[in-house]
């Protein structure tokens, strides 16, 4: 089996050597039946959704609604709780503007960890500060980690909302979602989790997880960009005001009223990217064939490898967990004395594309004491021979800085 | 020369050796006649502060001071060199040519590289355009010093 073919991009030379592409955090590559399943509904299928009478437009439709009803079956929940957004930063932005802006008070808390990707720190910032409302942190424990037994001294009655990352998109680290959700609502808080980077990697069973809110991109599941989905429990989307108003979200309308729909497509309005949708659904079905728990199996041996190969480099600083059964696809590194974009300047002459920056996530970069990192990412076309080469072209990092 | 044979002239051993022992890399002293001016690179954080010592129209004396990447310590250290000496005039003219070397080769074209010495080697950063700002950073912060030091009389 070989899973690259699936993969046109993977064909790609990179500065005259074989692409092997190792920065799937950022955004994955796709598989054909993905961007076939798009084209064909453009070829075959297309008319706008929920809105035209004739055989067409049921189509359309029935494969839009299909798509939503396939990403809610895969995460166990019922199909009206999935929104379908343009990304996990628009997701986590609706929570903070629809919810948190009307349900938050002042004197409330907001308990985050230092570790968050902006996009799930500065929605909540504005809260903060337009509802006179205090941020908190969960702070790196001694091992540079997510300080996770923090987490409950932080928590009180004051706390209104939480919000962290399934997956560190830096550390690594996979949260204990369950344990910490039960936490938060024991003491009446909402749970807002960032799966951005958790999505397509291992199992993600929303209903057993009991989070209150879910946010993931399409594009760093094997979809196309421009779709995400955020998931909200039910009784929660019903009492939430749409921030984005016009077609298709309303029941009636008058010259100075509406009234709205019902969720999902409250939060729905205008023309959706019915073919994003198509594409994300696809996606998941590509997925679930191979098993997000024989991914998850593959990730981690490959995670164990490059975790062994790299402590074999003296130089070479590892950020986050030193065990793979703490972590998902990704590995944050730096190698002393080379600035990182030195190190992937180099790594790409040698085709390997790797992430070279402070990832979106500067509190974390000044938390570890570092500018920036370099990040290495899998997906399911990853392979060990690449981490082979990894290792390679760092040792040649190092004979060119000795 | 192909691409890869192109890329791998950054990282050479003269490259390397100015990114270890940077030329007029030196804590800043703001003496009289020195402009100066700073800039910070958002991708990576890192900062540059530049400063440069007019007499009679001419640099008697330049220094940077900061930390960062090979190609942002090499970079400056072999600018700095080429521009020891010279006039104001004259060393606004070797910035841009630079620049204009860097954007050439970034567009595939030819680069002229009359009077830019060993910066003939950096030039090729132009091939990474995530690269540039590193290699391009201390010229800017340069110019914006000499912008100072031109409008001011007394030098």
């Amino acid at each position: 089996m070989n899973r690259q073919d699936d993969f046109a991009m993977l064909q790609r030379q990179e500065n005259g050597a074989p692409l092997a592409y190792l920065d799937s955090a950022s955004t994955s590559q796709k598989p054909t039946v993905v961007l076939e399943a798009m084209r064909a509904f453009y070829q075959k299928s297309n008319a706008n959704v929920h809105r035209g009478n004739y055989q067409l437009a049921e189509e359309a439709t029935e494969a839009y609604e299909g798509a939503r009803k396939t990403i809610a079956d895969a995460l166990k929940v019922p199909s009206s709780t999935i929104i379908f957004t343009k990304s996990t930063t628009d997701g986590l932005n609706l929570v903070a503007q629809s919810f948190a802006l009307s349900e938050v008070q002042p004197g409330d808390e907001i308990l985050l960890t230092v570790a968050e990707h902006h996009a799930n720190l500065l929605p909540w910032q504005r809260v903060a500060q337009q509802k006179g409302a205090r941020l908190r942190f969960v702070d790196l424990n001694a091992n540079g980690e997510i300080d996770w037994a923090a987490f409950e001294k932080k928590l009180n009655q004051k706390t209104k909302l939480v919000a962290f990352a399934h997956v560190s998109n830096v550390l690594g680290s996979v949260a204990p979602v369950k344990a910490l959700t039960r936490l938060a609502h024991a003491y009446g808080a909402t749970v807002v989790v960032d799966g951005a980077q958790a999505i397509g990697h291992f199992p993600v069973d929303l209903k057993d997880l009991d989070v209150d809110f879910y946010a993931f991109s399409g594009h760093k599941a094997l979809g196309p960009t421009g779709i995400g989905v955020l998931y909200g429990k039910s009784a929660l989307l019903e009492e939430m005001a749409p921030v984005q108003l016009g077609g298709e979200m309303i029941e009636t309308v008058t010259k100075t009223s509406a009234t709205f729909a019902k969720s999902p497509f409250k939060f729905e309005a205008g023309t959706p990217n019915i073919a994003g949708a198509i594409g994300l659904a696809r996606a998941m079905t590509y997925l679930e064939e191979i098993g997000l728990s024989q991914i998850e199996k593959e990730e981690q041996g490959l995670l164990s490898y490059a975790l062994k190969e790299l402590a074999k480099l003296p130089e070479i600083v590892i950020y986050g967990p030193l065990s793979a059964a703490r972590r998902s696809g990704l590995i944050a590194f730096n190698v002393r004395g080379v600035h990182p974009h030195d190190v992937g300047t180099i790594l790409d002459m040698d085709g390997l594309t790797l992430r070279a920056g402070q990832h979106c996530a500067q509190p974390l970069m000044t938390a570890l004491g570092v500018s920036s990192t370099l990040r290495l990412s899998f997906s399911v076309y990853s392979q060990k021979e690449e981490i082979d080469r990894l290792i390679l072209s760092l040792k040649r990092v190092l004979e060119v800085f000795s | 020369m192909n691409q890869k044979e192109v890329s791998r002239q950054l990282y050479r051993q003269v490259m390397m050796d100015h990114a270890r022992a940077p030329h007029h890399l030196h804590p800043l002293k703001k003496r009289a006649n020195t402009f100066f001016a700073k800039k910070i690179n958002q991708s990576c954080g890192d900062a540059y502060g530049v400063e440069v010592e007019i007499e009679k129209g001419r640099i008697r004396r330049l220094a940077f001071d900061g930390d960062g990447c090979a190609i942002s310590m090499a970079a400056s250290s072999m600018l700095f060199d080429q521009v020891q000496g010279k006039t104001i005039e004259e060393a606004e003219s070797i910035i841009r040519r630079y620049f204009d070397a860097v954007v050439a080769v970034g567009c595939k074209q030819k680069p002229d590289v009359t009077g830019l010495g060993e910066l003939e080697m950096i030039i090729h950063v132009g091939h990474y355009p995530s690269r540039v700002k590193c290699a391009t950073l201390t010229g800017h912060a340069l110019s914006d010093a000499l912008a100072k030091a031109r409008m001011d009389q007394s030098v």
